[in-house]
């Protein structure tokens, strides 16, 4: 029996490996993104201080 | 400004995404059936509606190829579920490169708890960045 591969995707962001593109949620984008990325690139949220406070 | 109220400032006058998204984009609920949707939706001169409840929460979105689907289907069944949202206050200019890179014609603008503003077209914005140059 065969099983399904799921494609992955690389965030063009940190190069995480995503199921689908954040912003298109289309398979193969060739701008796939991460929901955390998408989010930073939009400014609709700030990336986390350094964890000894910077 | 996540709730798509006024701002100022000196940065106040340019207008984001929630200044320039459509308000008057078709809305449906969940038990409507696809052809009734679609019927309405191109009575209205549209390709694209959008998914919500009573509180007007983004729940889906019908773009065209999803309206072309069978008019019999649900909406429930025949939508593109939990599409992805943008905030009223995001730049025209980082949403036009998402817009273009993803090759979005439109885009869900919602308030931060989930509340349609409205459908943000890439060639509404296209044009009025054309026409700030």
């Amino acid at each position: 029996m065969k099983e399904a591969i799921a494609t992955r995707e690389k965030c063009k962001g940190c190069g995480r490996e995503i199921e689908v593109c954040s912003c298109c949620e289309e398979p193969g984008c060739s701008h796939a993104i991460c929901f955390g990325c998408l989010h930073q690139e939009l400014k609709q949220t700030l990336r986390h201080p350094h964890a000894h406070g910077g | 400004m996540g709730a798509g109220l006024p701002t100022e400032g000196t940065n106040a006058q340019h207008p984001r995404a929630g200044d320039l998204a459509r308000k008057d984009v078709p809305t449906c609920g969940l038990a409507e059936k696809l052809g009734d949707v679609n019927a309405r939706v191109q009575a209205q001169d549209w390709d694209a509606a959008v998914v919500v409840n009573e509180e007007r929460v983004v729940l889906g979105l019908l773009r065209s190829k999803e309206l072309a689907g069978d008019p019999q289907q649900p909406i429930e069944k025949a939508m593109r579920p939990g599409p992805s949202t943008y905030r009223p206050y995001v730049s025209l200019h980082d949403m036009l490169h998402a817009m273009v890179d993803h090759k979005l014609v439109n885009a869900p603008i919602t308030t931060s708890d989930g509340r349609l503003v409205g459908l943000l077209l890439q060639k509404d914005v296209a044009a009025h960045m054309e026409m700030e140059k």
